[in-house]
């Protein structure tokens, strides 16, 4: 199974679970949080998404007790409540993520991918991150593409760092935003897309292969050519 | 207050009056009674008699306040002190008048008073009593009798009296002008509370409502009347927001499904079909459309004030300076520059995201609506308890007149439409900076528009 989905909202989950689905993930569906944390103790799961209010046992305690019976599962927190402290209220009790409701579906899929993959390689202290002929070392803060030096700006660097430590997945505007620039809101306009166009330029121009792909809707991936 | 000082004085002038008038009265009666007394002692032991006592009187008395003389029937004296008697007239003239009057007079005898009104039965107004109040009687005999009661205290008393009442007026005065301060200190502070709130609702936050007291005063019903009507505009208001937002929510969920389904049916088109243009089409739209009830509902969460629980201190240089260096790529591209002019952390209580998100629109707008070439600047100044973050580019401006639309949910300035956009943008800057107790101002410079945030420190 890929992705446990604790979530009271019908229409949210049947929603969220028939789009995971359609894009060839297996999905669970729980209702409230006991059955949720029974499902995530017993059964293994690449993802769980967590509502905050749900029946029986609040999502706060359901994920503080998942991580004190020492599962390390990527957590999700799908929420209605978007404030600040809210935000750091989930991730101290052991979430990875936190997405505010309403969201865009791609917006989930997206990070769900990332906590997915995350999982699977611990990354950890990596010294340099390759995708194809791009190589970025993350000690000597240098970056090259077959072999020509790339001269980049820290934030750039940063861009990069997190596109290439999550090659192959989709990465939203709002995810660069929270990452890159550490801040946290829908930027409803091009402002993100201007950087990534200004790191395309340094990364693919003059190469036959482009590295660096827009995904309409979405946001953009860094991917091995072919 | 001037009808206060006329009351007082009033009031003082009636007191003086009426004290007067009984000092004088008292003064007259008693007046009488010493008249009677020199009558019934001559019906009782005869003329001579009452000329012996009357000499032996004015021998032995010569401060009394009583002086009595007794005429014979051609006013010459008998007996008496008539040379004690304080007026200027001539005994025998006061006499002789008197018996013409006939009958028993009453009368003021004054050093300042010229003239005597014999015909009054009584003291006249005019004949205020000044030394002393004399009561001329005339005997069976044919002879008269003047019984005069010297009164200086009156002089004395009226004095005294004028002297206690300046103290009164002084005391009642300074009672009134401490209790006038307190009034209107107490009303002054009640209104104070009305006003403190109209101003807090004139800048959006219809929340508030005048403190009751519970004194169940006009001013109590005032503000439970102003903060009914306020429940009730809130209300209509409230309800007014909430279709809207209801709407933006529940068109949300079908737009997303319809959403979904066109990017299943593009999947399955192959690339360059006539229909594939048409679907990315109506993708476009359907995004925007979601864009658009995203920032309202965003909006509607700001305007909610749930933030603010939130709040904790951030530095708006940095806030600033990382909108700057996140847009000037986007400056650059327009062909514009993007420069900022701040040094000091400037310390304020708020949400570091939607502070941002702020000062990032109102970059925005200033690319957006700039010449290629113009120069945008962002500056943060300290001014008092306040932090300023002014932002100001070489657009065209905003008419005047539209100030007041700019913040307005989807308003587009006339010539503004056509360009990209959804009118929200300076919306939700207003919203953050309401939710931060500031404010916004639009000024229009020589070149260009200056936006002014003005926030308060911590």
């Amino acid at each position: 199974m890929d992705i446990l989905i604790i979530e009271d909202d019908a229409v949210v989950s049947e929603f969220i679970s028939e789009r995971f689905e359609a894009e060839g993930h297996s999905v669970d569906l729980v209702h409230d949080g006991k059955s949720g944390l029974a499902k995530a103790k017993t059964d293994s799961y690449r993802v769980l998404i967590v509502d905050r209010m749900i029946p029986k046992l609040d999502g706060l305690a359901v994920i503080r007790a998942i991580r004190s019976a020492g599962l390390n599962t990527p957590i999700l927190i799908l929420s209605a409540l978007a404030d600040v402290d809210e935000r750091v209220a989930g991730l101290d009790a052991g979430a990875d993520d936190y997405l505010v409701k309403p969201f865009e579906f791609q917006e989930l899929l997206a990070r769900v991918n990332v906590l997915s993959k995350r999982a699977s390689h611990s990354s950890g202290s990596q010294e340099e991150l390759v995708v194809s002929d791009l190589c970025l070392n993350l000690r000597t803060r240098k970056a090259s593409r077959a072999d020509t030096r790339i001269e980049l700006q820290p934030r750039e660097f940063r861009l990069l760092e997190f596109l290439m430590r999550n090659v192959g997945q989709v990465v939203t505007r709002t995810m660069l935003l929270e990452y890159v620039w550490d801040y946290y809101f829908d930027p409803r306009t091009n402002i993100i897309d201007v950087h990534v166009s200004r790191i395309r330029q340094k990364v693919d121009k003059g190469f036959d292969q482009p590295l660096i792909h827009t995904v309409r809707g979405a946001g953009y991936v860094i991917r091995e050519p072919g | 207050m001037l009808a206060f000082v006329a009351a007082t004085l009033l009031i003082v002038a009636w007191i003086d009056e009426t004290m007067e008038n009984y000092l004088e009265q008292k003064a007259i009666s008693f007046s009488e009674e010493l008249s009677q007394e020199k009558q019934d002692f001559f019906h009782a032991n005869g003329r001579d008699a009452l000329a012996a006592d009357i000499s032996a009187f004015s021998v032995k008395n010569t401060d009394s306040r009583e002086i009595y003389v007794l005429f014979d029937a051609s006013c010459e004296v008998i007996a008496g002190a008539p040379g004690r008697l304080p007026n200027e007239f001539s005994n025998a003239e006061i006499c002789g008048s008197l018996v013409a009057a006939g009958g028993t007079r009453i009368f003021a005898l004054s050093r300042s008073i010229s003239e005597l009104d014999y015909q009054s039965e009584f003291i006249s107004d005019a004949l205020k009593i000044d030394e002393a109040v004399a009561q001329f009687a005339q005997l069976p005999n044919g002879e008269s009798i003047l019984s005069v009661l010297v009164v200086p205290e009156i002089e004395e008393t009226r004095d005294f009296l004028d002297r206690t009442l300046a103290w009164l007026v002084g005391l009642l005065f300074a009672v009134g002008l401490a209790g006038a301060i307190f009034v209107t200190q107490a009303m002054s502070h009640k209104l104070d509370k009305v006003n403190s709130m109209s101003r807090d609702i004139r800048k959006g936050d219809l929340s508030r409502r005048v403190p009751l007291d519970g004194s169940g005063d006009e001013f109590d019903h005032l503000s439970a009347n102003l903060n009914s009507m306020l429940d009730r505009i809130e209300q209509v208001l409230e309800s007014h927001r909430q279709v809207t937002n209801d709407i933006a929510h529940d068109l949300r969920t079908p737009l997303t499904r319809i959403q979904t389904r066109v990017e299943t049916l593009k999947s399955k088109l192959t690339k360059g079909e006539i229909a594939q243009e048409q679907i990315l089409k109506i993708e476009a739209e359907i995004q925007s459309i979601l864009q658009i009830f995203n920032a309202l509902l965003q909006i509607a969460g700001i305007d909610s004030g749930r933030a603010a629980n939130s709040f904790c201190e951030v530095d708006l240089a940095t806030i600033c300076f990382d909108a700057v260096e996140l847009l000037q790529l986007s400056a650059e591209t327009n062909d514009l520059s993007l420069e900022h002019s701040f040094y000091e952390p400037a310390a304020v209580k708020g949400d570091r995201n939607l502070l941002f998100q702020a000062v990032t629109n109102i970059i925005e707008n200033a690319i957006k609506y700039s010449p290629p070439g113009g120069k945008i600047s962002v500056m943060l100044k300290r001014n008092g308890n306040n932090c300023e973050i002014t932002i100001t580019d070489e657009g065209p401006g905003i008419p005047e007149a539209e100030f007041s639309n700019a913040f307005k949910r989807f308003y587009r300035f006339e010539r503004h439409r056509g360009t990209e956009g959804h009118g929200l943008g300076l919306s939700l800057v207003q919203a953050v900076v309401e939710l931060h107790r500031g404010s916004v101002q639009l000024k229009n410079l020589e070149f260009g528009l200056e936006v002014s945030v003005l926030f308060p420190s911590s």
